[in-house]
């Protein structure tokens, strides 16, 4: 049924149409090398401004009480970086302060009962569901504790005790990620979603045009004149998609590999040093047939919704929530990093696909999932074309005259099976 | 004396369309005829009789809802692509594709139609040659006027020499000059021994071209035949007065 020749003809032809058109060059080969520092810019000062909103917030700290004894403590909290103290009325103000978010932390001072005359009972008051009140917290209770130790220091040497002898427990803090993991989480964040919206942008021009442009330039009439299957028309046409959408991705994917590292190094400053942004070359392989299949998967379903549109902007209106859906989904569920390959993640098209995605930047080869992903994607890309293949036979959509949608047509015609008005 | 070994043969072909806000609509209802080799038939009519509909089916872009049609022998529902070989076909809808050069639209078409991969340029030299398009056919059509990618288009229809040509309302909107051109261009093909199936509006381009017509009007054929034989039935002389007689008789 399907012929080799008649399907080439129809992809060349419209290959050839598409290279002499600037936009979709550009959408293609430029947009995907050039764009995506930007796109990676945006998104590192978007996630830096907001991480640096939490962190980088001066605490408003209010203490109060006996503080005669040991003024050099209410000095150190108030030398702290990133730490004013403020005053209140009284101690319930304080505390309404605290839960209204206008006061971070409350600092109590107190000689303690029977205790030496230098003792003192630190009491603080917090709201543990606002993050700046527990970031305001860790920092007063660093002080405190590095307060502590240096008078511990202090009274040991003057009892006799040297060095750390009276320490009992030794807490050191380390980042169990190596460097290399670290940076290969960034990519596994950032590479498949950049991935993803490339091969969109390199997608959705060509998908639009050849289905919905057509229509508005009257030359569907002429192609349905071609003495050949409609399927080899369909096929050449989204055989042409599909690879530039592939094109854009592979580009994309490649200038992210190959740059990456000097890319970010302005963005990360020191960190850059602790960082691995390696891909090993052994995963180049599954990605290559990753991006593919997710290519395969945008292309004929931006046709599919393009079938329905009678003039290219109509068709991107029609096009664009399902574009925000294909990018957004994804983009949430990669944020989460402990989030693996299941057998029921292995069947959520394009999610799956991200996730043998990651995990392959990540050296983790779960194949028996990653066999099972990329069948179901297979079979998802083929349903897609059986409905394309559907539409094709409905004259009434193929020039024009439908009025249902996708959404009726699915619920009218294919689940339903009425003949074919025609 | 019609029979189904005419280069296009029409028995009760019937199509209605299903309008979402004017119900069905019959646009072509049980119409009949044929074209014999080498000849020009004329479907005359006025706008939204039918014409378009019909030629449509007969070049299978639109299914017939009822009754056959053969295009040198090959039913147009059941053999569609065998069809299309034989068939060419022009109208001002189809378009060209804008980003092609004439060139590669001739060849496209001359190789998707099923003509000889290796005779494919010398038939584009050809085509290019005798529509005159030399000079820009290198060149992008949508950079070319009106009037050349309407040269364009006519080699596009003949790009793989097919036997039977259909044109719908082939001068609608052209100049005189032109019109005549296109004229010009029918006969030329008819004496190639081209079998010419072609829609009009225009009484004295049916006149002037046809060896037999057929007056198409509210999607029934009212009468077909040669000139003379629809004059003798009317007693009329002019085109536009048997026309007319024949409308007022069916009302
Ligand atoms: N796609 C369509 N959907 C519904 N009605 C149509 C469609 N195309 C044509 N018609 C109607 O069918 C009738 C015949 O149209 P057409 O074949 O284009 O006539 P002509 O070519 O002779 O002007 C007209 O009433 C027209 O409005
Ligand atoms: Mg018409």
């Amino acid at each position: 049924m399907l012929n080799l020749t008649d399907t080439g003809l129809v992809f060349l032809r419209e290959l050839r149409g598409a290279l002499r058109e600037r936009s979709i060059v550009i959408n293609v080969v430029l947009v995907p090398l050039f764009m995506y520092p930007v796109l990676l810019w945006l998104a590192y000062t978007g996630l830096s401004f907001v991480i640096g909103q939490t962190e980088n917030f001066t605490a408003r700290v209010m203490i109060v009480g006996d503080v005669g004894e040991d003024a050099a403590l209410v000095r150190e909290i108030q030398d702290t970086d990133r730490v004013e103290l403020v005053s209140a009325a009284d101690l319930e103000a304080a505390e309404e302060a605290i839960r209204d978010g206008r006061l971070d932390l409350l600092v109590e001072l107190a000689p303690r009962e029977g205790g030496d005359a230098d003792d003192i009972e630190v009491r603080i008051t917090s709201d543990s569901s606002k993050d700046r009140s527990r970031i305001a917290m860790s920092r007063v209770e660093d002080v405190v504790t590095r307060h502590r130790t240096a008078y511990l220091e202090r009274a040991g040497r003057e009892r006799g005790l040297a060095g750390p002898a009276y320490q009992m427990i030794w807490i050191e803090r380390e980042n169990v990620s190596s460097s290399r993991d670290m940076g290969r989480f960034i990519l596994g964040m950032a590479v498949p979603i950049l991935v993803i919206i490339m091969l969109i942008v390199g997608g959705m021009y060509p998908a639009l045009d050849a289905t919905a442009g057509e229509r508005e330039r009257s030359t569907w009439e002429t192609t349905l004149t071609a003495a050949t299957d409609r399927v080899n028309i369909l096929a050449g046409k989204y055989l042409y998609v599909a690879t530039l959408s592939t094109t854009a991705g592979m580009l994309n994917f490649l200038a992210m590999s190959l740059s990456m590292r000097t890319l970010m190094a302005p963005l990360l400053g020191d960190r850059i040093q602790d960082l691995s942004f390696t891909i090993p070359w052994s995963a180049v392989p599954l990605i290559f047939v990753v991006i593919m299949l997710l290519a395969l998967f945008v292309s004929a379903f931006l046709m599919v919704v393009a079938s329905f549109a009678r003039t290219f902007k109509d068709a991107q209106s029609l096009a664009g929530p399902f574009v925000t859906v294909m990018i957004l989904v994804p983009a949430v569920f990669m944020q989460f990093p402990g989030l693996e390959l299941t057998t029921w993640l292995a069947c959520v098209p394009i999610i799956n696909v991200c996730l043998v995605f990651r995990e392959a930047i990540g050296g983790v080869y779960q194949w028996p999932l990653i066999g099972l992903t990329l069948l179901m994607e297979v079979l998802y890309i083929w349903i897609i074309l059986r409905i394309a293949a559907a539409i094709t036979r409905y004259e009434d959509i193929m020039t024009g005259s439908y009025e249902g949608g996708l959404g009726g047509f699915l619920k009218h015609r294919l689940l339903r099976r009425n003949p074919s008005r025609g | 004396m019609t029979t189904v070994n005419d280069p296009v043969f029409v028995k009760d072909l019937t199509k209605t369309y299903y309008d979402e806000s004017r119900g069905p609509v019959h646009a072509v209802r049980q119409i009949g005829f044929t074209c014999r080799p080498g000849e020009i038939f004329g479907l005359l009519g006025a706008n939204g009789a039918g014409k378009t509909t019909t030629l449509r089916m007969l070049t299978t872009i639109l299914k017939p809802s009822a009754g056959t049609a053969k295009i040198m022998g090959y039913d147009v529902a059941e053999e569609p692509v065998e069809v299309r070989r034989h068939v060419g076909f022009y109208s001002a809808t189809t378009a060209l594709y804008p980003r092609l050069t004439a060139r590669e639209t001739i060849e496209f078409f001359a190789r998707i139609n099923g003509y000889d991969a290796s005779r494919t340029p010398a038939r584009v030299d050809e085509l290019v040659e005798r529509f005159g398009i030399e000079e820009y056919a290198r060149a992008r059509i949508d950079k070319l006027s009106s009037g050349m990618k309407q040269k364009v288009a006519i080699a596009r229809t003949l790009a793989h020499d097919p036997p039977i040509l259909v044109f719908d309302e082939p001068t609608v909107g052209l100049d005189v000059l032109n019109a005549l051109e296109m004229q010009a261009i029918l006969t030329e093909l008819k004496a190639q021994g081209k079998t010419i199936l072609f829609s009009t509006h225009i009484m004295s381009e049916a006149e002037k071209l046809c060896d037999r017509i057929a007056i198409i009007h509210e999607g029934r054929i009212l009468a077909s035949g040669t000139l003379e034989a629809l004059r003798e039935r009317t007693g009329a002389h002019y085109l536009e007065d048997i026309f007319v007689s024949f409308i007022q008789e069916a009302a």
